[in-house]
This record gives C-alpha cells, sequence and structure tokens, in this order.
C-alpha cells in the first residue's frame, strides 16, 4: 500500500459535484477513496452549503488534533469562493476555530482548505480549457450548459488534467493554491 | 423520465400530486406512503409489460379507506429527450365481485393522443397521418402489454419501452435461489429470481460481466466470478454460483444460496447498477442498504449517483443515516399523513446553517 493509500481522512464539501470533483482527484493522486477517505456532503434545504461546512469544520479539526498520535490522519474542508474569493474563505475558517476556542490551522498540520473561485465548477472548465480562466465570473450553469448529462466524463477529464500538471501552472491562483493545499495532506510532520 | 405523478384513492394517497427530479430520496415516517408512491409506479410499469395492470397489479383492497368511491386515478408525465408524455389510468373496482377493470387509459405526446382506451373501444393513432385503428378490447388489462414495436407506432413505442425498462427493487436476500431454468428479462421486485434475470444478461450482455465482476472485486473480498454451471434438474437447469479465492491458492465455489445475505444484496446492486450504466432507466429501490455492510454502502451509493447522472433516474427509500446524509443534498421529499390522513410530501426539510447532518435533524425532529 502506498503512502497515500494509507491515509485516512475527512472531506467536507458543499454539494454533490465537488464531492465528485474531489473523489475523483484523491483517487488519482493514490488515496483510497472506497474505504479510508470518508466524504460528508451538505444537506440540501435553507442556508448555505458554504457555512454548512464552515461549521462543521471546528468539529472535525477538534477531532484530529485529539488523535495528534495518529499520524495518517488528514481533513480537508472544501468551500467555493464565490465572490470573497480565496483569503476572505481561508480567514473565515481560521475565525471560525478561534470562535470555538481553537488555535487557527498550523503549517505542519494535515489540513486542506482549498477554495475554488468562483466556484468547484470554474476549476473543472478550466483544467478542460472550456473558457477562459475567470475567479470573478460565475460558471456554474456554464459547466452544465456545455457538459449536461456528460459531466461525470468532463470531472475525469479534468482530473487527468490536473494530474498532468494543468492546476499547478493553471492561471486560476485559486487552482494553483489548490495544489498546495492538497500537498498538505501527504507532509512529513 | 417521470416529471409528475398524480394518485387518487389509492391506499394513503388522494388527489395527490408529485413533481420528482432526477435524483429523489423519499423520506418519512413508517406508513407514511413512500413505498406505496413505488409500488404505484412499479405496478404500472409491469401493466404495460406484463399485462398485470389490473390482474393482479392495482386490488380492491387499494382503494383508499375512507373514501367511498370505487374509481382509481393515476397519471404519469413522462419526458424522454425533450418530447412529454402523459400516461393516465383511470380503474373501478367492484369490491364485492373482486373485480377490476380499466374504464380508460391514455397517452398524449405533447398535447397529440397516441392511444386511448374508452367505452370499451381501443383506439390506436398512427404516427405519420390522422388515421386512427379502432376496435373492441375487454378492460380487464392493458391492451398496451400486447402493443409491440411497429413502425408505424413508433412514438408509442418509445414510451413503453421506457416504461418496460423501470427497475424496481424490494430486496429480500433470502429469497434468491441458486436454481435457474430459464432467462429473465426482468427482475422480481424481490430479487429471488436474481439468478434468471443473471442468465439473460449474460446471454445478451456478456461483455458487461468484465465490469460488474470488477466492480465486486473492490466490495466483496476475494470474489473472483459468477457462473451458471451444472445441469442438475433437466437440460435447462443451472445454478448461479459464486466463484472466491481460496485460502492456499486457487478458488472455490459458493452456490448464491450459500452466500450470506449481505452478499447476495451487494451482487444484486452492483448487477443494477452495471445494468443501469448500460441505458438510462428508471430505478425505484426500497431500502436497498439493508444487509449492506456499512462501509459498503457508500462507494455503491456514488458509483449509482454518477449512473443515474447520465440521464437515468433514481426514487430511493431509505431509513439509513448514511444514505440519508449522502442523498439529502439533493431534492429530499418528506413523506408526512398528518393524524393518519392523505399524504402530503414537503420539499424544503432541512437546515444548512446549523451544521449538523440531515439524518441527525431528522432524529432531533428539527423543522425548518
Amino acid at each position: 500500500m502506498s503512502d497515500r493509500a494509507a491515509i485516512r481522512g475527512v472531506v467536507l464539501c458543499e454539494d454533490q459535484l465537488t464531492e465528485q470533483f474531489v473523489r475523483k482527484l484523491l483517487g488519482a493522486l493514490g488515496f483510497d477513496t472506497r474505504r479510508r477517505i470518508r466524504f460528508a456532503r451538505a444537506p440540501a434545504g435553507d442556508g448555505s452549503g458554504e457555512a454548512w461546512v464552515r461549521r462543521q469544520y471546528p468539529r472535525e479539526v477538534r477531532e484530529l488534533r485529539s488523535k495528534r498520535h495518529q499520524r495518517d490522519l488528514c481533513l480537508l474542508a472544501i468551500r467555493d469562493g464565490d465572490r470573497f474569493g480565496l483569503d476572505a474563505r481561508k480567514r473565515e475558517l481560521d475565525e471560525q476555530l478561534l470562535s470555538t476556542e481553537l488555535a487557527p490551522r498550523q503549517a505542519a498540520e494535515r489540513i486542506a482548505t482549498p477554495v475554488p473561485t468562483w466556484s468547484i465548477e470554474s476549476w473543472i472548465l478550466a483544467l478542460l480549457g472550456d473558457i477562459e480562466p475567470d475567479e470573478d465570473r460565475p460558471a456554474k450553469a456554464e459547466l452544465a450548459r456545455r457538459h449536461g448529462e456528460r459531466v461525470g466524463e468532463a470531472i475525469a477529464a479534468a482530473v487527468r488534467a490536473w494530474c498532468d500538471g494543468g492546476a499547478a501552472t493553471s492561471a486560476l491562483p485559486s487552482l494553483r493554491d489548490g495544489v498546495d493545499e492538497l500537498s498538505r495532506l501527504t507532509a512529513q510532520r | 423520465m417521470i416529471e409528475r405523478v398524480y394518485i387518487d384513492n389509492f391506499r394513503c394517497f388522494s388527489s395527490f400530486e408529485l413533481r420528482l427530479d432526477r435524483m429523489n430520496l423519499l423520506l418519512g415516517a413508517n406508513g407514511s406512503g413512500k413505498s406505496s408512491l413505488m409500488e404505484v409506479i412499479a405496478t404500472i410499469a409491469d401493466g404495460l409489460g406484463a399485462g398485470t395492470a389490473t390482474e393482479s397489479g392495482f386490488v380492491p383492497e387499494d382503494l383508499t379507506r375512507w373514501d367511498a368511491r370505487a374509481e382509481q386515478r393515476f397519471e404519469l408525465d413522462v419526458r424522454l429527450e425533450g418530447a412529454m408524455f402523459c400516461y393516465r389510468l383511470r380503474l373501478r373496482h367492484d369490491v364485492e365481485g373482486y373485480d377490476t377493470m380499466i374504464v380508460e387509459e391514455s397517452i398524449e405526446q405533447d398535447g397529440r393522443e397516441l392511444f386511448a382506451y374508452r367505452e370499451g373501444q381501443v383506439h390506436l393513432h398512427h404516427d405519420d397521418d390522422d388515421r386512427v385503428t379502432s376496435f373492441p378490447f375487454a378492460g380487464y388489462r392493458s391492451y398496451l402489454s400486447d402493443l409491440d414495436d411497429r413502425p408505424q407506432h413508433s412514438r408509442l413505442a418509445r414510451f413503453l419501452r421506457y416504461m418496460r425498462s423501470v427497475r424496481a427493487l424490494k430486496l429480500i436476500p433470502s429469497q434468491i435461489e441458486s436454481v435457474t431454468v430459464e432467462e429473465h428479462p426482468t427482475l422480481q421486485r424481490n430479487g429471488s429470481d436474481f439468478a434468471s434475470w443473471y442468465r439473460h444478461l449474460a446471454q445478451e450482455r456478456p461483455g458487461q460481466l468484465h465490469e460488474l465482476f470488477e466492480e465486486l472485486r473492490k466490495a466483496l473480498p476475494g470474489f473472483r466470478s459468477l457462473a451458471l454451471v451444472g445441469a442438475r434438474r433437466n437440460g435447462r437447469a443451472r445454478d448461479l454460483v459464486a466463484r472466491f479465492d481460496s485460502p492456499g491458492g486457487g478458488e472455490h465455489e459458493l452456490e448464491f444460496e450459500a452466500l450470506s445475505d449481505g452478499q447476495r444484496a451487494l451482487i444484486v446492486l452492483y448487477t443494477l447498477l452495471v445494468d443501469l450504466r448500460s441505458g438510462p432507466r428508471l430505478l425505484l429501490l426500497d431500502e436497498p442498504e439493508c444487509f449492506v455492510g456499512l462501509t459498503e454502502i457508500r462507494p455503491w451509493l456514488y458509483e449509482l449517483e454518477e449512473a443515474v447522472q447520465k440521464g437515468g433516474q433514481l426514487l430511493l427509500v431509505s431509513q439509513h443515516p448514511e444514505i440519508i446524509d449522502v442523498l439529502a443534498s439533493e431534492r429530499p421529499l418528506l413523506f408526512e399523513r398528518a393524524d393518519g390522513g392523505p399524504v402530503r410530501v414537503r420539499t424544503t426539510v432541512f437546515q444548512r446553517d446549523g451544521g449538523l447532518g440531515a439524518s441527525e435533524q431528522l432524529l432531533r425532529g428539527l423543522d425548518p
């Protein structure tokens, strides 16, 4: 079993599309998404999915820190940047920790907080080269318009592009940051 | 996909109308009508395929107990590649004679009648012109179950093909038999004839077996393959067996009946998944997670969601937190019956700002 395949963790996400993307991406990167990575996604209903992830975050951080001696644990909390953007979203998560009397995320912690901006659709379309990279414009409808019922195949192609280096060299700052964030999941401590 | 269902005077459904999406999680207390909704759709589909709409499908006991009328009405709006088909069925039950007759049945496409049965006459409209073929028919079952693919009725055939492809499952693994004597193109709702359905798939779509075995190898430790072997009772009888790695190398066979309930359930569920990938269809799944190990529910559900996304449709009843928490991110349908009265459905159910999962909110009885 590779190092990545042995890692256990939790992924907090807003919706099915994000889960689909992250699941395929982590799988392609060698994580065991079937048995060792637990996905939790926001329920449909009143309120925002982003807020649901933010409110779950402290509990999962506390859980992770309580098992500090287990070196193969990780946490990934992914939220769309929307109009707020990368830095504001990351700040919100640290503030959420502080509000529950937890220390902000530390550099050595296996906690990743990628922020697809404008949204996960922007990442997928940018990785596919479907649109000019743009973090200031919503792209939710564009993905459905271009790929419709074949969105699963579009995600698979986007993940291949990520693995081929398309994310690290993307013109989207949030996508390049996403690569750095994911590297935290396997960081040596 | 089915976009709208209307049911009147059936069990706890009284003038009941429901809009459906591609993914539909049906939630609610026991006796709130979830399984009955699935049963209506499955029975209509059976009636259009096997002619059971009245003979063994809808029966007088299914009339709403607090309603004195003897007539039932069912309607389905089905969108297929942009065309909207409207199916209507009106039944009359003779409670004392234990008899059920179709009073009226019709199918329209985008407002144009394709088929009608009324006053003892079938009216079949041709695709290309205004001609109508009419003839008498006894309404003990649907004439549509007899109708095969004819070029002059291609629109009607398109609707019927879709309805006949519906798969409904309320699995009881212990009732699945190993022995099959013939192929079955459809699967019984309790899964009991799985061996015969598998035999049909192996014959018609052998290329898919590799895909099925790949999925099952991930879900069942040591699993290698399924096979139809032997001819114990007569020349056509076969036993369905599962082959597994043996501890000391090589492989061993287990008759399907020798597998655990959970193993049988997983094999049926992954076969349904692979079947769904072969063509868009409607799946009606009533508590499919029963018997399945906790860690195996999510991987199967994830694959199912992705398969449905490619043009299928899912109606799923579940009481399991694992399924509720995943599928509640789509549009959950909460079935309720105030004071034991007719079914009502709410669609906006959960609060997301509170940070609790959907199942936990249900358990705590939270209300928006």
